[in-house]
């Protein structure tokens, strides 16, 4: 009954509505049809003066404050894409040189890697301020910041005399149902990439299997597994520095701590997260302005204090709790190379049962 | 061809309408004089809502003439849309707008200016002034058939084309209804065309019936001529009752056992009967016997048996009380001659009443 | 001697109607891309580079969380059905509403609660171990997503069973009493059977929103099509994988949409006759007391608690003050995408209404048939087609909003159709005939008589299309435009990214303006 009421009222109101004119009718409907094709229209061309269109593989709460600064100091119009820095890799490829991205920021050198084909070569005096360890080869992306693989661990249930040296310690039966991972994460499966260019293939599907063994737990992404050894939920997880040094700055990461592996594994790798520039961009001018911006002292700062990455230019020195990095032994590996092993590293995180 | 008229509201001439190759319109004729009601009548699925709907524009014939007042409205290469014909029409479910007050039903055809002026005389024709701000779903049905009505006339209309306007009602209501309407369209001068399978309704409303029967107009005129002069057997029998047999015409006359009929046809022949004109009464020697009978206060209807294995029914005078078994005379006022359906068509006769054999003295 | 009243016509619409059908058409051939993109992928797809290990292992999965939801939501559903619709509870009405509300929480905000609940810093952990208790662990995998969309299907099942259960003929079960069979021979042999369709309907849709949900199992880490498809989407170069998968799901999908359509029309000429309906069952005190605990604790677990624990961290941001951006440019658009797409729906919608009420043929069942096929593909699927499609076929809508607005359309045109053609229904193709013999034209007719008339239906279709649209996820993941991040998107990768406050805040808004169309939909239209 509730229906009917509903039904006839309507009906009357649209009755009246509708009989009481057929110009005023028209107009209202011509209105609404303007609206409507406005409203598409925008949505389809954007607008006359195209914005500096950035691809982020970086999470908008980390990257959105930046973009905002980048916004003010040079009055330029950006928008910015957000999404996984592989996914946005395979976005670029599959759209090829009709892309409309301009820069493609990412988390990693295997996304940038993927994406390098598309990318042109970028003047020397942007690339010159990155030590050649952390840039492409071919000069057609730049890192911004460093970020290390480590492990980190619950104090209360691992003794620092306990902790792995390398990777493969971490295979060790004691550690079974105690270790978080993020299979599916962007910065463990570079670290997976790096091994397979360090080890084989064939090698790292075992490693992966036998971790796999050993029940880790799995989270989406880093920083729930800090959190969890923070609370005691796992002893050990693999995991990017930053992580705890943001909790810390949040109150919290009173119990876990940072664990630099010193074997010179892959699980110590140093990924930097870059910045290229697509060859099809008509704002390569611009580009290389919001470049510079990211090598600027500032935001090589705010890098080194809020995020907690490594600077990598400027001569920031990063956060007084991080050892230096060039102190850390990483394996030796181009970076420039990494992409070419991460699409089997997805394979074989998954053949491994890890997903 | 110029027998076409030019001037009469409506008509139509050789329609023809097939859906999915079943035949609706076969030739189908009509035409209606200024101010009269003219019932289409036949028995359901022969076309007579087809031919409604393709007057009224709803319908594209395959071929074949409308004219609304001299004004071609289907013809070679013709078509008027349904809202340029100047055709009203008011529906079996009347299709009142349900969003609508009656008021605003009945204006819904109407021009801006003299509305409301318009609408209250229409409404008072149909003796519903003042009913304006009613909503259609609280009215009785038969109120609803008479906005359905005001609505269709409020326009002033050429024609108005009415489906079946009276099936939706009870009977008692229907018949009361129905001489409504009818005066209503007289008084409002409305040329009107209504389709109806109830031969009662027909011949009661009327000024001119046209049987239709697969497709096409079988025979017009009104409906008492109809009546007496049924063009076929089929109107004969659709209009009304009546009962057939076969008899021999020889050498200018026809018998039966009811007494001889002078015709000029010779051969075999169809005789048509209709129980009205049979009358009946008791007889030791009579050649009938009564085998039925069903009795209804004003009058009674009798079933006899005739040599020749001949069955007439009867309607007649309640009394005398008969029973089946009872010996009766027959007396026949008028029979009519069909031919056989193998024979070629002739027009068929309508005979007088010859001098019984036993007169009977009771008023009919 | 005559009928007393005779049938009327058949139903034949005026003769210049050819243009609805061109509308028609027009409107339902961009349905024709996905489907064909997905042919394709299926082909191309699958054959060449799915392993038949990982499909059967995502089938397993995906089949597995499937039957464990479609059976645990059927019998509280069920159960919560009986209880509202056939015994003396008090209060009944309120408790429809509070146990049809969650129908309201897309099922990437309620894994957002559970995870906001649990974990370390989980709004539940801290208060658990404020009573000394330890951390409650992070739930994830099959039990995880089981109970997020366990919670969320109730409501489906409840309003599928519940008019069945009212309108149960109660002489057929004190005939079976009077011949002597116990109280439970009597459910399982009478009762039982007479509910069937409405539990096989009621199944189905649950079935098959498990089968399409994206949120809860990608949050929560359960390895079924959907997150497996978004995975090979988003972290391979390769799109075939992807494209295979969902091409696969989207198969399933359209079986389940066949399965469910064509056990509703059993269903309904099951139900529909009228019936003398049963006195409600007499609960006692006790009866009426456990009833009651068992809907209270329905309600607090699938709503009370999740608001709850979104509330609590907004709070908890608030405090800290780590909450400083909010996200009212996400709400501007969720709301500017939901309401585009709803008056698009509702303006399109018409011809396809038309045809598909007035003409019973071929093609309008092909309309209709494809309408519905593509409403089942789960979102996903079909991101994942228009994202090829426009890439290769069409690169000038590519990443548009124009895009993401017309493949809303197309999805969720079923949700317009069928409140529209039943408003439609009671249009009497009469009544606009009546409107041409008075002179009006087929413009004017359809202006003046026939959209009024179907202004109720296009305006609760509009609503639920709007909701719809305001909750879907994976689609506007694949499809949006550049920076056109939505609430939901925001929830959800906040969530990804453990910005709990972030992404509870986001949830809050879009529960509230989720809950305001709510209230123009009918129940009714909920099941369609």
């Amino acid at each position: 009954m509730h229906i009917i009421f509903r039904q006839s009222l309507l009906s009357k109101i649209c009755g009246v509505i509708m009989s009481s004119g057929f110009l005023a009718g028209k107009c209202r409907r011509s209105l609404l049809a303007t609206l409507l094709t406005a409203g598409l229209l925008v949505g389809a061309c954007g607008g006359a003066d195209d914005p500096l269109l950035i691809y982020s593989g970086r999470g908008e709460e980390l990257v959105g404050p930046l973009i905002d600064e980048f916004r003010r100091s040079s009055g330029l119009e950006v928008e910015v894409r957000y999404a996984g820095s592989t996914e946005l890799a395979a976005t670029l490829l599959e759209e090829g040189s009709g892309t409309e991205a301009d820069v493609f920021l990412a988390q990693d050198p295997a996304s940038l890697g993927l994406a390098a084909p598309l990318m042109a070569t970028l003047p020397s005096e942007v690339i010159d301020a990155v030590p050649p360890r952390f840039r492409d080869r071919s000069h057609r992306w730049v890192g911004v910041s460093g970020r290390i693989r480590t492990v980190i661990y619950d104090r209360d249930q691992v003794q620092v005399s306990d902790l792995p040296a390398g990777i493969d310690d971490l295979l060790n039966p004691r550690w079974a149902g105690m270790i978080g991972v993020a299979p599916t994460n962007g910065s463990f499966l570079a670290f997976v990439a790096a091994m397979i260019l360090d080890r084989g293939e064939a090698a790292t599907l075992e490693w992966l299997k036998d971790l796999a063994a050993l029940d880790p737990l799995d989270y989406p992404k880093n920083s729930p597994i800090v959190a969890a050894a923070d609370a005691g939920e796992v002893g050990l997880g693999l995991v990017n520095h930053y992580y705890l040094l943001r909790l810390q700055a949040e109150g919290g990461g009173k119990r876990a701590a940072n664990h630099f592996l010193s074997a010179g594994d892959p699980g110590s790798l140093v990924m930097p997260s870059g910045v290229g520039v697509l060859s099809g961009s008509e704002q390569s001018e611009d580009a290389h302005r919001f470049i510079e911006f990211l090598l600027s002292e500032t935001t090589q700062r705010h890098f080194a204090e809020q995020t907690y990455e490594y600077p990598l230019a400027a001569g920031v020195r990063p956060a007084a709790s991080l050892p230096p990095i060039d102190s850390i032994p990483t394996p030796d590996i181009d970076l420039s190379d990494l992409h070419t092993a991460l699409e089997r590293a997805t394979d074989l995180v998954a053949e491994a049962g890890l997903l | 061809m110029n027998s076409f008229a030019d001037h009469r509201p409506l008509s139509a001439r050789a329609l023809h309408k097939s859906f999915d190759g079943t035949v609706a319109l076969d030739d189908f004729n009509l035409e209606v004089e200024s101010g009269s009601l003219l019932t289409v009548l036949g028995p359901s699925g022969v076309g007579k809502t087809t031919a409604l709907r393709i007057l009224a524009g709803f319908e594209m014939p395959d071929s074949g003439t409308v004219r609304v007042n001299g004004q071609t409205v289907n013809g070679p290469g013709v078509f008027v849309p349904p809202e340029r014909r100047q055709v009203g029409m008011v529906f079996q479910d009347y299709a009142l707008f349900p969003h609508l007050n009656v008021g605003r039903n009945v204006a819904f055809g109407l021009d801006a200016h003299p509305r409301d002026q318009r609408v209250s005389v229409v409404l008072e024709m149909v003796g519903l002034a003042g009913f304006e701000k009613r909503m259609p779903h609280e009215l009785s049905a038969g109120q609803q058939q008479r906005v359905a009505l005001a609505r269709a006339l409020a326009p002033g209309p050429q024609v108005i084309l009415a489906d079946e306007p009276f099936s939706n009602l009870d009977a008692a209501l229907r018949k009361r209804l129905r001489a409504e309407v009818r005066s209503i369209l007289r008084e409002a001068r409305t040329t009107t065309i209504m389709v109806t399978h109830d031969q009662e309704e027909a011949l009661a409303v009327s000024d001119q019936l046209a049987l239709m029967n697969e497709g096409r107009v079988v025979q017009t005129g009104p409906p008492d001529h109809v009546y007496r002069n049924p063009a076929t057997s089929w109107v004969a029998e659709f209009l009304g009752d009546a009962d057939f047999f076969d008899a021999h015409a020889k050498g200018g006359r026809i018998t039966t056992p009811f007494g001889t009929f002078p015709t000029t046809r010779s051969g075999k022949v169809k005789v048509m009967v209709r129980p009205e004109s049979v009358t009946v009464f008791p007889h030791a020697q009579g050649v009938a016997v009564v085998t039925y009978r069903e009795f209804f206060g004003h009058d009674q209807l009798l079933s006899v048996k005739l040599p020749g294995k001949i069955t007439l029914r009867a309607r007649c005078w309640p009394q005398p009380a008969l029973a089946p078994g009872d010996r009766v005379a027959v007396s026949v006022d008028g029979i009519h001659i069909f031919d056989e359906p193998q024979a070629p068509p002739a027009p068929p006769e309508t005979l007088p009443g010859t001098p019984l054999p036993q007169r009977v003295v009771i008023p009919r | 001697m005559m009928e007393a009243a005779h049938p009327a016509p058949r139903l034949r619409a005026l003769p210049p109607n050819t243009w609805w059908w061109v509308l028609a058409g027009v409107v339902m051939l961009p349905a024709a891309a996905p489907l064909g993109v997905l042919a394709y992928g299926l082909v191309s797809g699958v054959v060449t580079t799915v392993p038949i290990g990982r499909l059967l292992e995502l089938a397993a999965n995906t089949g597995a969380l499937g039957a464990a939801v479609t059976s645990t939501s059927l019998l509280i559903g069920g159960a919560s059905a009986w209880l509202v619709s056939r015994t003396d509870l008090p209060g009944k009405k309120l408790a429809t509403v509070l146990v049809l509300t969650p129908f309201a929480v897309p099922s990437f905000v309620g894994a957002l609660a559970l995870l906001g609940a649990t974990g370390a810093d989980g709004i539940l952990s801290t208060a658990w171990a404020w009573m000394g208790g330890g951390v409650i662990r992070y739930p994830s995998g099959f039990w995880a997503a089981w109970l997020v969309l366990t919670l969320i299907s109730v409501p489906l099942v409840h309003l599928a069973v519940a008019p069945a259960v009212r309108s149960i003929n109660p002489t057929l079960e004190e005939a079976a009493r009077g011949l002597g069979a116990g109280r439970l021979k009597v459910f399982w042999t009478v009762t039982l059977p007479q509910l069937r369709p409405s539990l096989t309907a009621g199944a189905l849709l649950v079935g098959l929103y498990t089968l399409s949900d994206f949120g809860a199992v990608s949050l929560l880490r359960y390895d079924t099509f959907t997150r497996a498809i978004y995975l090979e989407y988003a972290g391979r170069v390769d799109r075939r994988p992807a494209l295979g998968l969902a091409a696969v799901l989207a198969g399933v999908a359209v079986l389940l949409v066949w399965l469910e359509r064509s056990t509703r029309t059993r269903g309904v000429w099951f139900t529909a006759r009228p019936r003398r309906t049963g006195s409600p069952v007499r609960l006692g005190l006790g009866g009426k007391i456990l009833g009651w605990g068992f809907l209270g604790t329905l309600v607090t677990v699938s709503l009370l608690v999740p608001v709850a624990v979104l509330i609590a961290w907004v709070m908890r941001g608030l405090i800290s003050g780590v909450l400083v951006d909010q996200p009212w440019a996400e709400l501007g658009r969720s709301m500017w995408v939901a309401l585009l797409t709803a008056l698009v729906a509702a303006v399109v919608v018409a011809p396809v209404a038309m045809v598909t009420t007035r003409y019973r043929n071929r093609w309008a069942g092909l309309l209709e048939g494809g309408a519905w096929a593509l409403y089942g593909v789960p979102h996903i699927a079909v991101g994942m087609a228009m994202i090829v499609f426009t890439l290769w076929l069409a690169r000038p809508l590519y990443q548009t909003l124009a895009l993401l607005v017309g493949v809303y359309v197309v999805m969720f045109l079923p949700q317009i159709l069928g409140p529209s053609r039943d408003s439609l229904g009671r249009v009497s193709p009469s009544m606009e005939e009546a409107s041409r013999s008075l002179g009006k034209s087929p413009l004017r007719t359809f202006t003046g008589i026939t959209l009024p008339l179907m202004a109720p239906g296009l305006l609760s279709g509009a609503a639920l299309v709007f909701l719809t649209t305001l909750r879907e996820l994976p689609a506007a993941l694949l499809l949006r435009p550049a920076g056109f991040e939505t609430l939901a998107i925001r929830v959800w990768s906040a969530t990804g990214e453990g910005f709990y406050t972030q992404g509870a805040l986001a949830g809050l808004l879009l529960l509230l303006v989720a809950a305001l169309p709510l209230a123009v939909v009918t129940r009714h239209e909920l099941i369609r």
